[in-house]
């Protein structure tokens, strides 16, 4: 075996053992930064020698012992923990005692726990959502600085600096390193789930000309739902989660068209989406409910995602099912974003009216005020009812489906385009921006402020910003270097400010903004600018 | 990457023989292994090819052929999908598969899925990926 040979192979061993190292580390020493440096340790102690020895047949077993030996060293220097130290001595020797194999099961008694406290302390609420993130994939996930900051397009230093931080905000919080328990767990175990989800977000929101490290996160999140599952077989909501990230992803590969274009959830190739991954799926919600659990906010989204997984055509989606679905999911986690959702399941389910009845009791909702998704609904029932939108009036009435090409009257296009819809291709019989509203997407964002939902559209992923703040993407992305980019959403119109030091702010011209939603917004590159109009309209 | 871990057939597993406890709880550890790493996706044994069919296609026409088949060495007993970072990673789970039939001779192989990522995007690709899928890939 070459020299670069051997360091895959340890990379591969260390993305299996690392957590169960770090883990037991931890349980050990009692702070997981300290764990952390044990296990690198090891891992160096493995890149020197294992290029020369050879990789050892049970490296898991190698690794942990070298790291332990480190780990009573460090025990030593702390004098005042003498006696744990003493302990631990003796488990070490008994342990050498005994054959390779009964030393891996010896450790494995452990592990499962420790792993669980791992995860529980990498998502501790003592910490920001950021760091969080960061660390759990850093500790739990094996993944290095470098594949955190592509993934997040964030800079490797600043995810370093990030899991420095945590790590020393987790010792001077002095977090002890256990799982919690009674009423504290259900609490801790939501922070767990939300972390690991906004990880799956992160990846499920990549488009198609992103580093393959960020779709990847939905992997790594899968990965770690469904080892989490295995730890906390008993909580409904672990398998909940997982199902819902397991029905998400079983729809990756139909997501996108041919030229890495988006694809609406109910045009897509339901023949692409992947029938392992949704049995998977659906035998993880049928767990949680059995478990009690299918009122749960994660099985209930898992469910939503369900119906249409089960639905071999998109005319078979069981909308009333849906909408019901809706209803509860509002009475667990009362959202605006979830009642807008039932609404547009009710005009599927019923139609148009009944949906748009909703729709006008949500204006008045505060928290919609700048939602831009509840006019674009709204207009789209007015437009289904023949009743035209606010913004203005169809120029040949109701419009013809197949007649997409068809001219427009600014309005329409005006929804049309803020929902991200193109008029190209071939729209066909189930044509509905309302579909934009039922997309693969994740109510989430009633879960997890701030995640950028995968809000799932038409139109070229050009310019993708997460969050209006990053104006250093922006500049990168529209290559220039004097730009502020701000994003102004009214009810009807959303704008992309685009101004600069020696010039007032111009406007991306609204045919070339393809999507707002929670903070994400696509404008193609080429985007015509306008002159600030003196009002706002 | 998806990789399958193929178990080829013994005469004995052709035989309809079932594994020993021993066998059994050998494969139970190991694929208790790979739920709790997160990377499990599917597996499962399959009966004897007794229980199996072939379809030949030659010339134009087909003709069904009903099992058992001779080969015993290059069918396939069972298998284990799973789903890794690397082929690297993968090889390290294939180094602990324990010996799938106890004591005796036999093979298992390891072949990696096709991902849409490894291809180009075409249409035709396309229209070949939906008729795969659609004949039950």
């Amino acid at each position: 075996m070459t020299a670069p040979d051997t360091h895959r192979a340890i990379d591969a061993v260390w993305r299996i053992e690392s957590a169960r190292l770090i883990a037991s580390l931890a349980r050990m020493v009692g702070d997981v930064g300290a764990a952390e440096d044990l296990a690198q340790d090891a891992l160096v102690a493995a890149l020197e020698r294992w290029p020369e020895s050879g990789v050892p047949d049970n490296p898991g077993a190698w690794l942990m012992a070298t790291a332990k030996h480190r780990a009573i060293d460090l025990l030593r220097r702390r004098t005042l923990l003498a006696r744990k130290h003493k302990q631990l001595g003796h488990e070490l020797e008994a342990r050498q005692e005994m054959a390779v194999p009964d030393l891996d099961a010896a450790l494995d008694d452990h592990v499962g726990d420790d792993l669980l406290r791992l995860m529980f302390t990498s998502c501790h609420p003592v910490l920001s959502t950021e760091a969080r993130v960061a660390l759990t994939l850093r500790l739990v996930g094996g993944l290095t600085t470098e594949e955190i900051g592509r993934a997040f397009l964030v800079a490797t230093p600043t995810i370093a600096q990030r899991i420095v931080r945590a790590k020393r905000t987790l010792a001077e919080a002095k977090v002890p390193f256990e799982v919690p328990r009674g009423s504290e767990l259900a609490a801790r175990l939501s922070s767990v789930l939300e972390v690991l989800y906004l990880i799956f977000n992160e990846g499920y929101s990549a488009t198609a000309g992103d580093d393959w490290m960020r779709p990847a996160l939905c992997e790594d999140a899968l990965r770690l739902g469904r080892v989490l599952a295995g730890l906390a077989p008993e909580e409904p909501e672990v398998h909940g989660l997982v199902a819902l990230m397991e029905i998400q992803v079983s729809r990756a590969k139909a997501r996108l068209g041919p030229a890495g274009e988006p694809v609406l959830l109910l045009e897509q190739n339901r023949g692409r989406w992947d029938q392992l991954l949704i049995r998977r799926g659906l035998a993880a919600l049928r767990r949680a409910e059995e478990l009690g659990g299918a009122s749960g906010p994660y099985a209930l989204q898992a469910a939503i995602a369900a119906c249409h997984a089960r639905a071999r055509t998109p005319e078979e989606t069981d909308w009333p099912r849906i909408a019901a679905l809706y209803e509860e999911l509002a009475q667990v986690v009362p959202s605006p974003v979830v009642e807008l959702n039932r609404a547009v399941a009710i005009s599927m389910a019923v139609g148009p009216a009944a949906g748009l009845e909703r729709v006008e009791a949500l204006k008045a909702e505060p928290l919609l005020k700048a939602y831009h998704l509840l006019p674009a609904v709204r207009g789209d029932l007015l437009d289904k009812l023949g009743r035209g939108g606010p913004g203005g009036v169809r120029a040949g009435g109701v419009a013809h489906p197949q007649r997409a090409g068809a001219r427009r009257a600014p309005g329409a296009c005006r929804r049309e385009r803020a929902l991200g819809r193109r008029r190209r291709g071939s729209p066909g019989p189930m044509r509905s921006e309302l579909q934009a509203q039922e997309p693969d997407q994740p109510v989430g964002g009633a879960l997890a402020p701030g995640t950028p939902a995968p809000f799932l559209e038409s139109g070229p992923p050009r310019l993708r910003l997460v969050a209006l703040e990053d104006v250093g993407l922006a500049r990168r992305e529209l290559g220039v270097e004097d730009v502020e980019v701000r994003l102004v959403v009214q009810p009807e119109r959303p704008i992309v400010e685009v101004g600069g030091a020696d010039r007032g702010p111009d406007l991306v011209h609204h045919d070339d903004l393809h999507m707002i939603h929670g903070g994400l917004v696509l404008v193609d590159r080429d985007a015509r600018l306008e002159q600030r109009p003196p009002e706002r309209a | 990457m998806r990789l399958m871990i193929m178990v080829k057939s013994t005469k004995d597993s052709e035989a309809g023989v079932m594994p020993d406890e021993k066998l059994f709880a050998a494969m139970a550890d190991y694929h208790e292994d790979l739920v709790k790493a997160g990377v499990l996706l599917d597996a499962s044994g399959l009966h004897p090819t007794s229980k199996g069919l072939r379809v030949k296609y030659s010339g134009g026409k087909r003709t069904f052929l009903d099992g058992p088949f001779a080969e015993s060495k290059e069918l396939i007993a069972g298998y284990t999908i799973i789903q890794v970072k690397s082929w690297e990673e993968g090889m390290e789970w294939v180094k602990r598969f324990p010996p799938p039939h106890g004591d005796a001779d036999c093979e298992i192989e390891v072949r990696r899925l096709f991902e849409l990522d490894d291809f180009t995007p075409s249409e035709s690709i396309d229209r070949f990926r939906d008729m795969e899928t659609v004949l039950g890939k």
